[in-house]
């Protein structure tokens, strides 16, 4: 027997052959599913993200819910090209995560209506893994916690998360040339405290550059 | 740690996991329609955030300091909300008034002003030397903003918004639609407070009403962004017309 996609799948399927910009403009006009084909592209990164920045799966599939209902509150005063919808996410989710505790208990209603799933397969060894995930991420945020706040913020998006220094100026909101020198020093302290540089943009300072 | 630190552990969210939270994801935003207005912040001043009317606050104390104007015990405060904004009328982006100040009500050293703009009501608190106010709160029966012919009608049930002075109490203000007939305000620490819905005098010309809470000063709440959770507007029949989360 042969099936036939019905008409929400055909839409679905035409969803994906959007690029992010057009996902974005359809969102901007009420398009759920535009918005929903955007979560599917990005949430991935996002949620790493978050992870990454709180040492906690848990929090970050929450936080990634509460960047994404954020997201779709603020669509309608943005306006996006499609190579700036992930940094916008991330920068929405930098705000979100400045403020963790403040923005689940603004999403808290939201959050309580997930329904609860129940554990798949040898759950017993993905929680393992999972536990020893969040081990290894505090150790490093233990190192890394002891940068200042917006260096904390410039590492992870251009050395965990590959953004180019353009990019996280973007997401952060500040000129690249000072997103340069975050990064250096941020390098140059890490360093200090006994880490090694090993991957990761190459960056400068630049004389006189402002850093915010 | 030395590798660690620039390549940390990945961790993907499974795709069981990624479907239920995108089916969240759906649910939730559906139920706004196609509006942007997510219900969980609302910013009631649209038109001069709260922070600019803090600011706004301290500027007209310190005009008033400056020119040594004649205001203290027993000043009317009405008088000084007009010399304040006959000369705030010049300001650029600043609401153009239209018609009388109306005094809304007022006690011991305190008053609630509303005027009609050219971008709406307009809400002042005033106090000796002091004020801080808002214009343009959305509401359904707010007049159309003349500025801007052809915009779509308020729908909003309520809108309100918070200022405070240090040692002082915490004023809670807004406008509500005429069907509102009570109002109830939920702060940060989840207490409930039923505020009184105020009729707007005849002389404002507009189909609104308004409330007002003052706050006896509670370090235990921050302010401003957490002291206020959310504004609650109730028709006479006591169904809730809407639920605005601050």
């Amino acid at each position: 027997m042969r099936t036939y996609p019905g008409p929400a799948d055909i839409r679905e399927r035409a969803m994906t052959r959007l690029d992010d910009g057009d996902l974005w403009n359809r969102a901007k006009r009420g398009d759920a599913d535009a918005f929903a084909a955007l979560f599917e592209r990005h949430a991935g990164m996002v949620y790493t993200y978050c992870f990454r920045r709180t040492a906690d799966w848990a929090i970050a599939e929450d936080l990634t819910s509460v960047v994404f209902l954020e997201a779709w509150r603020r669509r309608a005063g943005v306006d996006l090209a499609a190579a700036k919808v992930l940094p916008w996410l991330l920068g929405v989710a930098t705000n979100v995560l400045r403020n963790e505790r403040r923005s689940l208990r603004r999403y808290h209603a939201a959050l309580n209506r997930l329904p609860r799933l129940e554990p798949e397969r040898d759950f017993a060894e993905e929680l393992t893994e999972r536990l020893g995930d969040e081990q290894r991420m505090r150790e490093l945020l233990v190192l890394v916690g002891r940068l200042p706040q917006v260096e904390q913020e410039t590492l992870a998006l251009c050395i965990w998360e590959g953004l180019s220094c353009a990019e996280a100026a973007f997401v952060l909101d500040v000129p690249e040339v000072t997103v340069r020198t975050r990064l250096f020093r941020a390098r140059a302290r890490l360093r200090e405290l006994g880490g090694e540089v090993a991957t990761g943009p190459d960056v400068s300072p630049v004389e006189g550059s402002d850093v915010r | 740690m030395n590798v660690e630190l620039f390549a940390p552990p990945p961790r993907e969210l499974p795709a069981s996991r990624l479907a239920l939270r995108r089916e969240h994801l759906l649910d939730e935003i559906r139920k706004t329609g196609d509006s942007a207005d997510f219900p969980v912040i609302r910013r009631a001043w649209r038109l001069r955030p709260r922070r600019a009317r803090l600011g706004l606050t301290v500027a007209i104390l310190a005009l008033l300091v400056a020119v040594g104007t004649a205001v203290g015990a027993g000043v009317n405060l009405l008088a000084q909300l007009e010399w304040f904004e006959e000369r705030r009328e010049d300001i650029p982006g600043e609401p153009k008034r239209i018609g009388p100040l109306v005094e809304i009500t007022a006690g011991p050293g305190w008053s609630l002003v509303a005027w009609r703009s050219d971008s709406g009501i307009c809400l002042d608190f005033v106090v000796p030397r002091s004020s801080g106010g808002a214009c343009g709160f959305g509401v359904r029966g707010e007049p159309l903003d003349a500025a801007h012919p052809g915009a779509p009608s308020p729908k909003g049930w309520i809108s309100g918004a918070i200022s405070s002075q240090p040692g002082a109490a915490t004023v809670i203000d807004g406008v509500v639609a005429e069907e509102v007939a009570r109002v109830e305000v939920v702060l940060g620490d989840g207490r409930i407070l039923d505020a009184p819905v105020i009729e707007a005098p005849a002389e404002l010309r507009a189909d609104v009403d308004f409330f007002l809470l003052q706050v006896p000063a509670d370090n235990s709440i921050p302010l401003p962004s957490g002291f206020v959770r959310a504004f609650i507007a109730y028709d006479g029949k006591g169904r809730v017309l809407e639920q605005s989360e601050f």
